[in-house]
């Protein structure tokens, strides 16, 4: 699991250490981070199927009422045009959820299918991806998805395409030295040495090792892809009005910054479900560790296990 | 198919691996050994970490490619492993590695680990099928001393000898003739250790297989194979029957070894320590390879690298105290002689 | 008593999923100055618990208790701060993987003098002619220029040695070693052996030696206990022990060893099954299940240690005169 050391930034990199360190053996569902990120995360989902239900005030409908500090009518204030900040918040996750999961599955499959070809061709095919990669990291993500997006023109789409872009290396740097050190393990050696071709070797025996990580990897860079996408739409770059977006409605509100309440509430928006992703990135990597299956109850136990020597 | 029947299960001619360096001399880490293994024998391999005998094992089953030299398993030469599946007939030659901890796939269940490694060798239509795979995994499981529910659990939930154990019944999946085993007691407790051993040998005798076990332990070693072949720094200096190997070590080196191993005895004599530190193996010592460290080297072993003689009985040996031909003595005997004449 | 290193009913509970457990049960031992005790035991037997309860290097939220004392002064209840100076002087510790105590980026001879200056308050011109010295007792060759190199530099065994000199920079009254040469092969193993003897004899230096090598006891320990699943389950001279074992598990562990000179294809006398794990022995007498000796009494009570002169072993089938005597006393 070096190579998800490799690619996390060390404060992650101390975290994803700190919990890899603690108890295997406590089951994943004990974790209270992990109950917490998937109790949030639930939220959200259902406030994102549900969210024209429970919105009270037509997310788009403007009012004279501008910027009004939150009341009983507005729990969360109004905007500059007047227009319900609480039910645009939670129509908001509509859009930008999706988005953030969409970039990952994006950037994820194709980071790791780069990765895995690197990995196992090797050679020149190695040496070109893994340039591009350095090549596409060299820069800030969000400045690279802004001359993207700039010269495709700002569009949801655009900037979706934009942060894949600049989010696969993660990916493929990952997946490319999780093969080349699971490819060396001695279980795959001896079976290569049962008659499994390398290919054969790949598939049963390294991609399943190779999942996990990644899994866990995509899971804590979901957190990621929403503050990007967030971030690209606050440089109004990604998603236009008056579509709600949670970076968006942050971009205008701190030119409101008076009226704190415009800022504030996608804000914590975004904060919560960055948080949640990450939790639970967190307690999957426990889930995927197997030392610590689940149901297997083991502490190395070999108590049941007798033996006729 | 009588040529075949007759021919020893695993040649071993004048292997050499080396290992390229980038700004640095390369490493000769298998300097040219030779080593026959008959059928149903076992053949230990003995040497100081660092001697080449953990590249030899992986040379010998195509896991590293030699310089030179020629590996025959069953009278067909065999030639490194590629990207290719290894050819059905090869994978009769099987390996165990050193740390049962890696060496199984910690996300697949054993059962299933080892119902691959069948299937793969009943794909090469061998290996009899008979029964349904899962009896077949628990024949294997029952073979090495392990219950049938073993195969429902990971690879984490059993001790490292129970692991041991279960990379030899995955081995034993193909059918093998040979299997190398590289370190497969090291990291074993004492009664684990013993455990595998006598496993080890029992499996040979009831399968008529020949084992090749890497070691730096000499005193199990001997206790397990047949013969005894001793390697110091990418060469084999002796090859002697186990049987005659503690009373009558030729070799200067082999003698060391013999008394550096400390006995349980209660006696508290210190075993004796052999001078010096391995020499670095891209720029090993002119003539004998041992002479720095030898207490009894002369003139002519700083000069002339030695090649192995035939003293005895079915034994070799690599030094100059020898005669081609001559009854083995012990190195010290041989030394005195030499200085009264 | 006159004992340097004295435990007297130390136990060590440590936190697991289940809730806390006792790993180490009620450990008696006395170590005199100048003296090797070996501690022989298989992994997970508490061996080497019980040195690091000593030196407040148990994990997170492991308890020690009971007594220990150094020079009879309290170990235990000492403050951190006293604690730090007794680990750095008169108490050294080496582990079994040179690597782990040896910094990679730093030369030899600044770990060597870095300890050495701040506990004994050594100039560096007195610090590095000692640290020369103490490379030269090891046998270390070329000292001068050793100083300057890095522990990558070296091999194995001569790491080993290095560790070794640092542990013994601030002349400690004892060494624990915690199987110092498991890692090592024989030949340098031998080496090691014979420079722990000579400190003992020229330094009369105390060394605990952890180890499951019963050969590696033999060599140089002069008293041995024998621990199994968290207890010491055998206790004596080390010539007592090895010669006369009376607890079936270390007759177990003699019989298992390779017998020099038995040749080819005899059959090693091994111990049924698998250690006990000491977070859930069994009842009883935690080798029960494997011992050939076992009757019914041993699955009831866990068996004190039953003395026969200096000998004691914690078994009431092989100690069963001593067992009757006692219960008669």
């Amino acid at each position: 699991m070096s190579a998800v050391d490799a690619a996390l930034p060390p404060s992650r990199l101390r975290r994803f250490k700190r919990s890899r360190s603690r108890s295997a053996a406590r089951s994943w569902w004990r974790q209270p981070t992990m109950l917490i990120g998937l109790t949030i995360a639930a939220i959200w989902i259902v406030v994102a199927i549900f969210a024209p239900l429970l919105a009270p005030h037509d997310p788009l409908a403007q009012d004279f009422a501008i910027t009004q500090a939150p009341s009983g009518a507005h729990p969360f204030g109004t905007d500059e045009l007047g227009r319900d900040i609480l039910s645009r918040v939670l129509v908001a996750a509509r859009n930008s959820l999706p988005l953030a999961v969409l970039l990952v599955l994006c950037a994820g499959t194709l980071g790791t299918t780069l990765g895995v070809v690197a990995g196992y061709v090797g050679g020149w095919v190695d040496g070109l991806i893994m340039r591009l990669a350095d090549l596409f990291s060299a820069f800030p993500a969000i400045v690279l998805a802004m001359v993207v997006t700039a010269s495709l023109g700002p569009s949801t789409r655009n900037a979706v395409l934009a942060l894949v872009t600049v989010t696969w290396p993660i990916y493929a740097r990952v997946v490319r030295s999780l093969v080349l050190s699971i490819g060396q393990a001695e279980y795959v050696q001896a079976f290569r040495l049962h008659g499994a071709s390398a290919r054969r070797a790949m598939w049963k025996e390294v991609l399943p090792n190779v999942m996990g990580p990644i899994i866990v990897l995509a899971t804590i860079y979901l957190a990621d892809a929403l503050l990007l996408l967030a971030g690209l739409s606050f440089l109004g770059l990604g998603t236009q009005p008056p579509t709600p977006e949670w970076g968006s409605m942050i971009s205008v509100g701190t030119q409101y910054f008076q009226n704190w309440w415009m800022a504030t509430f996608p804000g914590l928006a975004i904060f919560s479900a960055a948080l949640a992703f990450n939790f639970i990135g967190d307690g999957l990597r426990d889930v995927f560790d197997p030392q610590s299956q689940i149901g297997s109850g083991a502490r190395g136990g070999s108590e049941s296990v007798e033996e006729d020597a | 198919m009588s040529a075949v029947a007759t021919a020893p299960a695993l040649e071993v001619t004048d292997v050499e691996v080396v290992y390229e360096r980038r700004d640095r001399d390369p490493v000769r880490a298998v300097a040219g050994v030779s080593l026959t293994v008959g059928r149903g024998q076992i053949v230990g391999l003995v040497g100081e970490s660092g001697c080449g005998k953990s590249t030899l094992a992986k040379a010998i089953v195509g896991l590293e490619r030699p310089r030179s030299g020629r590996i025959v398993f069953e009278g067909r030469e065999l030639s490194p492993l590629t990207r290719r599946a290894r050819p059905i007939e090869e994978t009769r030659l099987q390996m165990v590695f050193q740390n049962p901890f890696s060496s199984l796939n910690p996300r697949r269940r054993i059962g299933a680990q080892l119902a691959e490694a069948l299937q793969m060798a009943w794909s090469g239509s061998r290996a009899g099928g008979t029964g349904s795979l899962r009896e077949r995994v628990t024949e294997l499981l029952s073979l090495v001393g392990l219950p049938a529910n073993a195969a429902d659990r990971f690879a984490h939930q059993f001790s490292g000898g129970q692991r041991q154990r279960i990379a030899i019944a995955r081995a034993l999946a193909a059918d093998p003739t040979v299997i190398v085993l590289d370190e497969p007691l090291s990291s074993l407790d004492a009664s684990a250790q013993a455990q595998i051993a006598n496993l080890l040998v029992r499996l040979s005798r009831e399968l008529d297989l020949a084992l090749v076990l890497i070691s730096h332990d000499l005193a199990i070693v001997q206790h397990i194979v047949d013969e005894v072949a001793v390697m110091y720094l990418g060469k084999l200096v002796e090859q002697v029957p186990s049987g005659e190997l503690w009373e009558l070590p030729a070799h200067p080196y082999t003698e060391a070894l013999i008394g550096a191993i400390p006995r349980a005895d209660g006696e508290r004599t210190l075993p004796v320590a052999l001078a010096g530190e391995v020499p670095d193996p891209s720029a090993p010592p002119s003539g004998c390879r041992f002479h720095p460290r030898c207490p009894y080297a002369f003139d002519r072993c700083r000069v002339d690298e030695p090649e192995q003689i035939a003293i005895g009985r079915g034994r070799e040996v690599a030094c100059w105290l020898h005669e081609p031909g001559a009854e083995p003595k012990r190195p010290g005997e041989l030394a005195a002689a030499r200085a009264d004449a | 008593m006159s004992a340097l290193l004295e435990l007297q009913g130390l136990s060590i509970r440590l936190p697991t999923p289940a809730g806390s457990r006792a790993v180490v049960h009620e450990v008696d031992l006395a170590v005199e100055a100048g003296q090797i005790y070996g501690i022989a035991g298989e992994s997970g037997s508490g061996k080497t618990m019980t040195m690091l309860s000593l030196l407040g290097l148990l994990p997170r939220g492991g308890t020690v208790h009971g007594r220990a004392s150094f020079a009879g002064r309290d170990i235990l209840s000492a403050d951190k701060k006293a604690r730090q100076a007794l680990r750095g002087r008169d108490l050294s510790m080496v582990f079994q993987d040179p690597m782990t105590s040896l910094h990679p980026m730093l030369t030899v001879g600044k770990q060597l003098t870095e300890h050495a200056r701040k506990h004994l308050g050594l100039s560096k011109g007195e610090a590095a002619a000692r640290a020369a010295q103490m490379l030269e007792d090891v046998r270390i060759p070329d000292g001068e220029a050793a100083l300057r190199a890095y522990p990558h530099e070296f091999s194995g065994g001569m790491r080993q040695r290095i560790a070794i000199a640092i542990a013994l920079m601030c002349e400690p009254q004892i060494l624990i070693a915690d199987e110092p040469t498991t890692a090592l092969d024989v030949t340098v193993q031998a080496g090691i052996l014979a420079l722990l003897d000579r400190l003992r004899r020229e330094k009369g230096m105390a060394v605990v030696l952890i180890t499951h090598d019963l050969g590696v006891m033999s060599s140089i320990a002069e008293r041995i206990s024998v621990m199994y699943a968290g207890r010491v389950i055998e206790s004596g001279d080390a010539r007592d022990v090895l010669k006369q074992p009376s607890h079936p598990y270390t007759r177990g562990l003699l019989g298992s060893l390779p017998q020099p000179g038995l040749g080819a294809g005899t059959e090693l006398r091994s111990i049924p099954g698998v250690p006990a794990s000491p977070l859930d022995p069994p009842r009883g007498c935690a080798f029960h299940p494997r011992c050939a000796l076992a009757v019914d009494a041993c699955k009831e009570g866990v068996p004190p240690l039953l003395r026969r002169g200096d000998h004691a072993a914690a078994c009431i089938v092989t100690m069963r005169d001593v067992a009757s005597e006692e219960v008669v006393a």
